[in-house]
């Protein structure tokens, strides 16, 4: 199973980098800083949203204020913010598709990405599920707390993950244990233990 | 009043940052501009 | 004034060692200094864009204000520990990057900005005994200097 993904992705990102734009996106002078820079300035607007969201579950900021309404209020900018980060994301991607499918924090990071995204679902039902007998309390009930507390983490880690893509330390070209190459899908290095 | 005085202050501080933001920002894009126009004619 | 020795010192420092010795360190400590970015940025967007009416308009503007403060300040001393501890590690080459004075200009105006007017006006009047345009102007302010700083740091990078 993981060899064909690898494969697969790899297909896929090198199909990306035959087409003229990638290779002008990586060469030109200021789109691609553009599109970095916007991704990284867009984390004020996501996760400054979310940050407050979380901290409000666990009962550390905006306690005078229901719970329901500081979710409600700031989901539509956090949400802007995904968006925008998602499209400079991917436009990163785009324009370095075969070395970013082949890095291992890339890999971390969309894993945590997952996990995020259905952490936060089952938060999102479990806020509808709740009878709303909390909502004013300051302290939300310790299920909602634990949730909070995971998606923090979560972005926490995909933010630290998303910086370390940059560094070559786990590059498929160096030298590294069998297990590395695996997990980072450098197909061609795994292919020269066998 | 000191609240006055405050408001005062907002529109002073107000006029200076944003007619340096204009500037700076303004300057950076032009050097910008002037580089793509170099590279690409 | 002359800066450059403060500088050449910071780069030589114990600090300034370990910043450019561990890698790792440095990539760690800039992980901090990035979630500081969003939690500080977040505070500060939060609050302007409800001085101006744009997000949160059924809670009291000064509800909004008095819950962010102390995670802007929070946000604020770990966002100049991590870096000062990263500008150990390139310092000299800070003193000559033009961006970086632009950062710090930025970053002194804000500091001023928030504890010297913003804060004073906002938590001690009631906001609707306040000129409505002189809000609407703090706020502009506020987004100005906050995203100029913000902006000039991410691009001391590529200059």
């Amino acid at each position: 199973m993981q060899p064909m993904l690898n494969d697969l992705l790899l297909s896929l990102a090198h199909w990306f980098d035959a087409m003229p734009w990638s290779t002008a996106l990586h060469e030109s002078l200021y789109l691609y800083a553009w599109a970095e820079s916007t991704h990284v300035l867009t984390l004020m607007v996501f996760l400054g949203m979310l940050f407050i969201i979380d901290l409000r579950m666990l009962g550390l900021i905006f306690t005078d204020v229901p719970a329901s309404t500081v979710a409600k209020r700031l989901d539509v900018p956090m949400l802007i913010g995904f968006a925008v980060m998602f499209a400079t994301g991917f436009i990163l991607y785009f324009a370095i598709p075969v070395r970013t499918t082949q890095s291992l924090w890339f890999r971390i990071k969309v894993v945590l990405l997952i996990a995020a995204g259905i952490n936060a679902l089952l938060f999102r039902a479990r806020m509808k599920a709740a009878d709303g007998s909390w909502d004013r309390d300051p302290k939300p009930p310790r299920r909602l707390r634990i949730s909070a507390g995971l998606s923090l983490a979560l972005w926490a880690g995909v933010v630290i993950t998303g910086r370390t893509i940059a560094y070559d330390w786990f590059d498929c070209h160096k030298q590294l244990p069998y297990f590395l190459y695996w997990a980072a899908g450098c197909v061609d290095e795994m292919a020269r233990f066998e | 009043m000191k609240r006055k005085k405050l408001e005062r202050a907002v529109f002073g501080f107000a006029a200076v940052v944003i007619a340096a933001a204009a500037w700076f920002w303004s300057r950076q894009v032009g050097d910008v501009i002037d580089l793509l126009r170099m590279a690409y004619g | 004034m002359e800066l450059l020795p403060f500088f050449e010192w910071l780069e030589a420092s114990a600090l300034g060692e370990a910043a450019k010795a561990y890698g790792g360190v440095f990539a760690v400590v800039q992980m901090f200094h990035l979630l500081a970015l969003a939690l500080l940025g977040g505070t500060v967007i939060l609050g302007d864009l409800r001085l101006l009416g744009l997000v949160m308009a059924d809670v009291p503007s000064e509800t909004v204000i008095r819950n962010t403060q102390q995670w802007f300040n929070a946000a604020l001393v770990l966002i100049a520990a991590s870096g000062l501890f990263m500008s150990g590690a390139v310092a000299i080459k800070l003193y000559y990057n033009e961006m970086f004075w632009a950062k710090m200009t930025g970053l002194g105006l804000g500091i001023a900005f928030v504890y010297g007017i913003r804060r004073p006006l906002l938590l001690r009047f009631e906001h609707a005994t306040i000129n409505p345009w002189a809000l609407r102007l703090l706020a502009v302010t506020s987004l100005v200097i906050w995203f100029s700083v913000a902006a000039c740091g991410r691009w001391i990078g590529f200059s």
